[in-house]
């Protein structure tokens, strides 16, 4: 490294013990401290005056100008820390109001007893009629031939989610041996329905359904009762993750 | 090597911060034109807002209570039972309610009837801003002189139609559903 190279005439042997160099690092004069902050009011008495601004300034410059030209920088520089923080907080806001844009007014919490729905009414609706065409078909029941008691189960496990149709599916091979033998047809109507809760990946209704099944050897017999379906948001679409009866 | 001046510095951290904020400034705006005209094109897809989730939860305790009410009936107390079905009711169920509470109360003093039940959940069949129609489902179990002291279970599907009133879901109407 080379030391700083003097800008005047006179190498460092020449210059007095004390006097001021005109390399860039004695910036401070004794008594001074770390200096005069550039931010802080301009003091009473001068401030140490800076070699390049002196330099600057030139050797014709009197008193008053070396005194003015730090007061300008320091008012110059609150000038600027005012319009930072200004900013900074015109950039909070800004921040904060596209942060929560996405859903404005909208409540990101789960379904509660205060807030049961956060759906849209449009995919409520469709959801709700979903799942009561989806317990339709899972309810109801053919039994005149095989295949149609398959295609049924086939075409209801197709609406449900992989642990649903394995439990149901699991449940009507179980049963349809005693169905078929029985000639069971089973069918239902939805009386009403509606929605329980809401949430963007999870919709519980409630059904008022009858179901009306007819045996070869016994009479028809209307059975009304209530479900509630879960529906639940995949990649497929809204599927049903859960039926019971209430 | 120079130091650079405070003042460069934060001239330059203001010129960044500013140009931050102008950015800022057009996403919102962009944001807020999109959201204006999802909501122009399909006004039922947007999200309800808080109040719209709020009058969900109002209009179910409001049908809750009614088919409370009406499935808790004492012929100890008939007048308190029937009190607590018309303080939720209005217009025409209220009307046929009072109508009808006097051969009511007959019938469940003279039956010593003891009507018991719970909500087992409920859901909204439909709603607007000042209408809406809500499924309740109950449990419970009806005791006389007739049944015995065990009762018999009662379970009810019940239609309820809601209409707001200063603020109040009441029950305008309300069915069996057979």
């Amino acid at each position: 490294m080379t030391p700083p190279k003097p800008r005047r005439p006179g190498g460092p042997g020449s210059r007095a013990p004390g006097s001021r160099t005109p390399a860039s690092r004695p910036r401070r004069v004794a008594g001074s401290g770390a200096g005069p902050s550039p931010a802080s009011p301009a003091p009473p008495t001068p401030p140490p005056a800076d070699v390049e601004d002196e330099d600057e300034a030139g050797a014709a410059a009197g008193t008053t100008s070396k005194q003015a030209a730090p007061r300008e920088r320091s008012r110059a520089a609150r000038g600027l820390l005012v319009a930072i923080v200004v900013l900074l907080a015109l950039a909070v806001v800004e921040v904060v109001v596209i942060v929560g844009r996405d859903d404005p007014g909208v409540a990101t919490a789960p379904p509660s007893a205060d807030r049961p729905v956060q759906l849209s009414q449009l995919t409520v609706r469709s959801v709700v009629d979903q799942a009561a065409a989806a317990a339709t078909t899972i309810l109801s029941a053919s039994s005149s031939s095989p295949q149609a008691y398959d295609e049924q189960v086939e075409t209801a496990t197709a609406m449900m989610t992989d642990s649903f149709a394995e439990e149901y599916a699991a449940t009507k091979a179980e049963i349809k041996d005693d169905f078929l033998a029985a000639s069971t047809e089973v069918s239902v109507d939805v009386s009403a329905q509606g929605v329980v809760q809401a949430s963007a990946d999870e919709v519980e209704a409630l059904l008022f359904l009858t179901q009306t099944t007819s045996k070869q050897d016994s009479a028809v017999t209307p059975v009304q009762y209530r479900v509630t379906v879960t529906m639940l948001r995949s990649g497929d679409g809204w599927l049903v993750s859960r039926l019971e009866a209430k | 090597m120079n130091r650079p001046r405070l003042e460069t510095v934060l001239y330059v951290v203001a010129l960044l911060l500013a140009c931050g904020c102008v950015v800022g400034g057009v996403v919102i705006v962009q944001q807020a034109r999109d959201d204006a005209r999802t909501e122009r094109e399909s006004p039922q897809t947007v999200p309800p807002s808080v109040a719209e989730q709020e009058r969900y939860g109002a209009a179910l305790r409001a049908a809750e209570s009614t088919a409370l009410a009406l499935v808790n009936i004492d012929y100890e107390d008939p007048e308190a039972s029937f009190e607590a079905v018309r303080s939720t009711a209005t217009g025409t169920f209220l009307e046929q309610y009072d109508a009808s509470s006097e051969s009511l109360v007959d019938l469940v003093t003279q039956f010593e009837s003891v009507l018991t039940g719970t909500v087992v959940s409920s859901a909204v069949s439909s709603i607007d801003t000042d209408d809406a129609t809500v499924l309740v489902a109950t449990d419970g179990t009806v005791s006389n002189a007739q049944t015995g002291e065990g009762g018999q279970a009662r379970n009810f599907r019940i239609l309820v139609k809601l209409v707001r009133e200063d603020d109040r879901w009441l029950t305008n109407d309300l069915e069996f559903v057979g």
